[in-house]
């Protein structure tokens, strides 16, 4: 998806600017007190397609990971996620795949690994990526598409070399894909790429190793939602108020009302 | 570029969703959606408005599926099409059927405002990441930090109820006490006086009104008061026609409520949670209320029965953090435990697990109990709309 052009990958965020106006338009352009909430909440809503939208990443899954191993349930028990499920599924379900099979199950890393060498994954992949940036900074301008590119770069227990790894690699998928020739020297073409690869990945089984979508955007906007219901009912409560005093929910009415008022009390007084 | 994508996610399997699924889906809804924002715009019927909101919440709630934001869609369709649906007709069943049309005046100078402040946010679009963008700031440091140590940490494998139950803990009670003070806010305004109570004060002090004029009820002094013919309550009493309905809806809101509950306790390990939960268990007891009355459904829910839910939840929550300031802390000894460290409720997993069930059993009851609060106050108001109106 960051492949699109800036029109495509960027309209999610024209849609929401549209829906933002829409709302506003309805909030000043209406007198009616009801369709006002309305609009406020339409508008409400762009802001949270906005945030669901910067976290989304492409090719991603919903931030649920496996669930744990129960049989080693202490609180030191390092997780490394999906990392017991790549020898079993890669093979199984990527039966189509030549660079899955052409590469050497390494042995997989035991015990807590946060920074190790568990390329394939997904989950984290930007900190493998700042750990080769720490060994070998050469590298750190493609570290990101090749933490990401699972499919070449499987369970090897050498992080010191990922350039070695990556250009066979790099060879293998674009040998696969010949209309991506031309285009994979440069490295954000390579991201992609690889994200694409995960995309397909994501949807073989619930404990495969995947990217995950961020879900700090999702927490916050969980949360805006109902508090956001519960703003409108106080609201709406408002506006049954008002109707009930006034005995309309126009603003120009209110407003009418309002100045009578006013202008009683002056030649009362 | 994009025939990239495309060939790339078809070599790799036919079957896999690819991403230009994902790509049109997305576009689809999101056009949709401007379509319905549209014609809300367009529309003057209060009633189409409201349902048309319905539907923008419905399409919102698929988007969220699309962008891999599970937990959030299930809120959204709970809330969207189900709660805030039924307060927005409750409140158009108790003020106005029709939008009167503004001046043209009015619709020029919005016209004006929204076109330069859309222009200003179209200019700032192009400083925005591009739409699936892993190392965009926001998904480049935090994202991976929270799914790399949600298991260790926390151990919960839905890392959305980790970081809202226990990263953002403190935040979330903020959240729970925002919904506590809106749905006092509530009771504050339209009274909290149960629906039979205000049923009698008003039809005692209805036909006088009517008569002499606004004496009580125009505080202003200058209200229009409108001729109140047959006072109709915002829900109807009498609803023994609907016996199909009566029927189905004897089956189904016990499972509602089930799910609900299993949506609540199964937040740890897919999408869901407190907040999910409650909307769907207030949802159940707002059906009930709708098809039997509200009489049978205060029967079964006393108001202040309602009331004292509503300040349970947010005393579990509370509870709980000030639990943890009187516990033994693991990591530094001596030092007073923090607000809501769960880590005090029981040893690595179990502290948390506990207290993340016990902070959603909290905001259950908050949000259950506000949102049936907040429907209480509003079926307790009279409609005094003429009939002509209708």
């Amino acid at each position: 998806m960051p492949m699109m052009p800036d029109l495509a990958s960027h309209y999610n965020y024209y849609i929401v600017v549209i829906l933002m106006m829409i709302g506003l338009y309805v909030v000043f352009a209406s007198g009616n007190l009801v369709k006002r909430l309305v609009g406020l909440g339409l508008f409400q809503a762009a802001v949270f397609l906005f945030y669901i939208t910067i976290g989304k990443v492409a090719g991603g899954q919903p931030p649920i990971l496996p669930e744990k191993d129960h049989s080693s349930d202490h609180y030191e028990a390092s997780y490394v996620p999906g990392a017991d499920a790549h020898t079993g599924s890669h093979s199984g379900s990527h039966s189509g795949h030549d660079e899955d099979k052409s590469l050497p199950d390494g042995p997989l890393p035991d015990g807590p690994v946060p920074d190790g060498p568990v390329l394939d994954n997904d989950a984290q992949a930007t900190p493998n990526a700042d750990a080769f940036a720490d060994t070998d900074p050469i590298t750190s301008a493609s570290d990101q598409a090749a933490a990401g590119e699972d499919i070449t770069i499987v369970e090897t227990p050498v992080p010191q070399s990922p350039q070695s790894l990556q250009a066979p690699a790099q060879t293998d998928s674009h040998g696969d894909h010949p209309s991506s020739q031309g285009t994979h020297d440069d490295h954000t073409n390579g991201a992609a790429h690889a994200d694409n690869a995960h995309t397909g990945k994501a949807h073989h089984g619930k404990t495969e190793a995947a990217i995950y979508s961020n879900p700090l955007p999702h927490v916050l906007i969980l949360t805006a939602i109902v508090v956001g219901v519960a703003t409108l009912s106080v609201g709406l409560a408002l506006v049954v108020r008002i109707r009930e005093t006034y005995g309309s929910i126009e603003e120009a009415d209110i407003n009418l009302a309002d100045h009578a008022v006013d202008v009683e009390e002056a030649s009362a007084s | 570029m994009t025939d990239i994508t495309s060939t790339t996610a078809a070599a790799i399997a036919p079957a896999l969703a690819s991403p230009i699924t994902i790509v049109v889906l997305d576009i689809a809804i999101l056009a949709l959606m401007a379509i319905v924002g549209l014609a809300i715009i367009s529309q003057r019927r209060i009633f189409a408005i409201v349902m048309l909101s319905g539907v923008y919440s419905l399409l919102a709630a698929v988007f969220f599926v699309i962008t891999d934001a599970v937990d959030v869609a299930f809120t959204e369709a709970a809330v969207g099409a189900g709660i805030s649906t039924v307060l927005l007709l409750g409140a158009v069943l108790l003020t106005a059927r029709e939008a009167r049309p503004s001046p043209p005046a009015r619709h020029w100078s919005a016209l004006a405002i929204v076109l330069g402040a859309g222009a200003v946010m179209f200019y700032a679009t192009i400083d925005m990441p591009a739409f699936g963008d892993a190392s965009s700031p926001a998904n480049d440091y935090l994202r991976t930090i929270f799914m790399e140590r949600t298991m260790t940490e926390v151990g919960t494998p839905n890392v959305v109820t980790a970081v809202l139950a226990s990263y953002r803990g403190f935040d979330t009670m903020g959240e729970a006490f925002v919904i506590f003070a809106a749905g006092l806010g509530v009771m504050v305004i339209l009274g909290l006086r149960g629906r039979r109570e205000t049923d009698a004060d008003d039809t005692a002090d209805a036909a006088p009104d009517s008569a002499t004029g606004s004496a009580t009820d125009s505080v202003a002094g200058a209200a229009k008061n409108p001729v109140r013919q047959a006072p109709s309550t915002a829900l109807p009493t009498d609803t023994d026609s609907h016996l199909i309905l009566k029927v189905v809806a004897k089956l189904l809101i016990p499972m509602v409520v089930v799910f609900g509950l299993y949506v609540q306790f199964h937040g740890d390990f897919g999408p869901g949670g407190g907040f999910q939960a409650g909307v769907i268990v207030a949802v159940a007891a707002i059906l009930y209320g709708l098809i039997y009355g509200m009489d049978a459904l205060q029967a079964a829910l006393p108001p202040l029965f309602v009331r004292f839910g509503c300040a349970t939840g947010v005393a579990i929550y509370a509870g709980v953090g000030v639990l943890s300031l009187f516990g033994q802390c693991h990591e530094n000894e001596g030092g007073v435990c923090p607000f809501l460290d769960y880590n005090v409720l029981g040893h690595g997993y179990h502290g948390q697990h506990i207290g993340i069930i016990l902070i959603e059993l909290g905001v259950l009851f908050t949000v259950a109990f506000v949102m049936l609060a907040v429907f209480y106050a509003f079926a307790g108001r009279q409609a005094d709309i003429p009939e002509d109106e209708w």
